[in-house]
């Protein structure tokens, strides 16, 4: 890890599980927020984060709005006088979009592969969006040595 | 005779065709939903299943009649079905109101484990009795007819089997059930030497059939696989047409596209099979023999059970399709892994597995593939399931191999934190509890690469931060009432 200038205080970043569970939602609330605080390319986090006293909300477009109330304070952060919130949540004008993206991962997630007597594609699919061979002959495997 | 009413030309619900099935509804007058697809397992004995009824309500609504195909609690096998099902399926029913449901004439469980993938029943005549007790408990607890569909078979015809046709017609005999009459199964049946379809066709009462598959396939290391995979080949197509002619009571023809798949047809391929379909339907009953009475089939006549019975078969099919290593004193065991069909069932399973895996811990395996290389990705697969059977459901599935890589303790950085994420996720996905995730470092960069499939280009920032999951969105909706489908449908 970097030895950069450690944070002081906890950064809390709440999404809900259906964001998380989904790759490309979850992609873009991250861009979203990063974009937000001006942190669009590195999101190294801290600088950025510090400049800000409130919550955010992103809805099911992913756009990010200022926010002063918390959404769940069920698990309380670290206290902090310098603690941030970001919030990734839905609270109103939801429309049918997130209901038909929620249900593309619902069924991977049931993965009861319904008449399960074929091939199924998605592993195929999931291998061939990743660049293997291009990050391997950068060289960026090397630091990534495991031992398994 | 059971009265049924029409249903007409449908297709299999994904999410992914809906912008198709509201763009064209005429093409769509019946959407067939297999409601396990839209479950998730929790492991828990109070609630085994989670269900977004959300997902339900919605697809309720959608403009067309719905035919519910079971594909979970398959009937051809001596593991009853799944009594844990029984309540959700009775409300699916209940909430779709199909004239009738649909279950596999297959096994996908032995008394000791999954296999994870339809595996073909006993044909014999123990195996007939067995398969109709196993309807009967399903027919016992739905409240609305069942059918069984007619399997595919990669396995070599062995001489102490029933033939394909005359075990389907004597379990349909012997239970009283309908026939879904899978014709993509059978035409890969013809086309890998098992039986030919007319052969089969000559075999069961075709007054029985009340519903035909249809789909594409491809092959595979010799194989044509039931594959789901686009157009229906044109020969198939041709045999329909003879074939739908000459059922009378036909209500149903459902056309059966994988997910997986559609980005490599297009919607185009889809539409057009569809209209090819309703052409075929056209056709139904238009060529009706005159009655012929048939003989009930005898099952005293087949004295076969001599040698393996019903749960012999399933427990060593099982073993050798999910790879695991058998009893060197089993006969059925020596004489099975010699059928050249055993290598590539494994490998369609695996396929399974590995995309159930990918699909629940996308950035838990972009990690180890891209750190790794994906060949040892492959060689931690092929360990997780030699050392673990298979889960019908993605999410056992998927806690099952955390369970695997935690206890393995990799040395790729972040890898751990990113596993409890996932992990994390999924679990607040089962049962709505908030969770938080601790790390010393700042995640966002790792998580943002690894959303865009790559590796991150710098070393992580020491820093605490923190990632509350907290409960779906869409389930919050569905308390709440917020959500509002009206307007977004055509005929709302």
């Amino acid at each position: 890890m970097a030895n950069s200038p450690t944070i002081q205080g906890t950064i809390r970043v709440s999404i809900p599980a259906s964001v998380a569970s989904d790759i490309k939602t979850l992609k873009r609330s991250l861009k979203s927020i990063a974009e937000k605080l001006g942190c669009g390319k590195c999101f190294s986090g801290a600088d950025c984060f510090f400049q800000l006293q409130n919550r955010y909300l992103i809805d099911e477009k992913v756009l990010i709005s200022a926010h002063t109330t918390a959404l769940s304070d069920t698990i309380p952060a670290k206290t902090s006088a310098k603690n941030v919130y970001v919030n990734l949540s839905s609270k109103a004008s939801y429309n049918i979009v997130t209901v038909l993206a929620s249900i593309d991962k619902i069924a991977e997630l049931s993965g009861h592969l319904a008449c399960a007597t074929g091939c199924n594609l998605f592993f195929r699919n999931f291998v061939n969006e990743l660049n293997v061979f291009d990050v391997n002959d950068r060289g960026v495997v090397s630091q990534f040595k495991a031992s398994v | 005779m059971i009265n049924i009413p029409d249903a007409g030309v449908g297709i299999t619900y994904s999410a992914d065709l809906e912008e198709l099935i509201l763009a064209h509804p005429h093409l769509f007058p019946v959407l067939e939903i297999e409601p396990q697809t839209l479950w998730m397992e929790t492991r828990k004995a109070k609630e085994a299943f989670r269900v977004f009824d959300v997902v339900f309500e919605k697809i309720a609504g959608l403009p067309a009649k719905k035919l519910v195909h079971s594909v979970g609690a398959p009937v051809g096998g001596t593991v009853l079905p799944d009594k844990k099902q029984f309540k959700l399926l009775r409300k699916t029913i209940d909430l779709l109101k199909p004239p009738y449901i649909s279950e596999h004439l297959s096994f996908n469980a032995t008394h000791g484990f999954n296999t994870g993938f339809f595996l073909p029943p006993r044909q014999t005549a123990l195996g007939v009795i067995k398969a109709a007790e196993s309807i009967k408990s399903l027919q016992d607890v739905i409240g609305v007819p069942l059918a069984v569909e007619t399997g595919v078979n990669y396995f070599k015809l062995r001489p102490d089997e029933m033939p394909d046709g005359e075990f389907v017609a004597a379990v349909a005999e012997l239970s009283g059930c309908g026939i879904l009459l899978d014709l993509h199964n059978l035409f890969a049946n013809q086309v890998n030497g098992r039986q030919t379809i007319s052969q089969f066709l000559e075999q069961i009462p075709l007054e029985d059939v009340w519903e035909v598959h249809l789909a594409g396939g491809f092959e595979m290391d010799g194989y044509y696989l039931d594959s789901h995979s686009g157009e229906m080949p044109d020969e198939l197509f041709q045999i329909s047409k003879n074939v739908i002619a000459r059922l009378p009571n036909l209500k149903a023809i459902i056309f059966e596209i994988f997910p997986s798949f559609l980005p490599l047809i297009g919607m185009e391929v889809v539409k057009n099979e569809m209209e090819k379909i309703h052409e075929l339907w056209k056709q139904r009953g238009t060529a009706i023999k005159p009655e012929q009475k048939r003989e009930r089939i005898n099952l005293s006549s087949y004295n076969l059970d001599k040698q393996f019975e019903p749960d012999d078969w399933e427990y060593t099919i099982g073993k050798l399709a999910v790879g695991h290593s058998l009893n060197s004193e089993s006969q059925l065991g020596f004489e099975m892994q010699n059928d050249p069909a055993i290598p590539v069932v494994q490998k369609l399973i695996h396929e399974f597995r590995a995309s159930m895996l990918v699909a629940v811990l996308p950035l838990t395996s972009r990690l180890i593939i891209l750190s790794l290389q994906l060949d040892a990705f492959m060689a931690i697969l092929e360990d997780f399931w030699n050392k673990y059977t298979p889960k019908l459901y993605a999410a056992s599935e998927a806690e099952n191999f955390i369970e695997y890589l935690e206890a393995m303790d990799l040395k790729i950085p972040s890898l751990q934190k990113i596993l409890e994420f996932e992990k994390s996720v999924l679990q607040t996905l089962l049962d709505d509890e908030i969770r938080v995730v601790k790390f010393d470092f700042n995640p966002f960069p790792i998580l943002e690469s690894l959303g865009d499939g790559k590796l991150p280009e710098t070393d992580a920032t020491f820093g605490d931060y923190e990632i509350e999951i907290t409960p779906a969105i869409y389930e919050q909706l569905s308390k709440k009432g917020q959500y509002d489908f009206k307007g977004s449908f055509p005929f709302h």
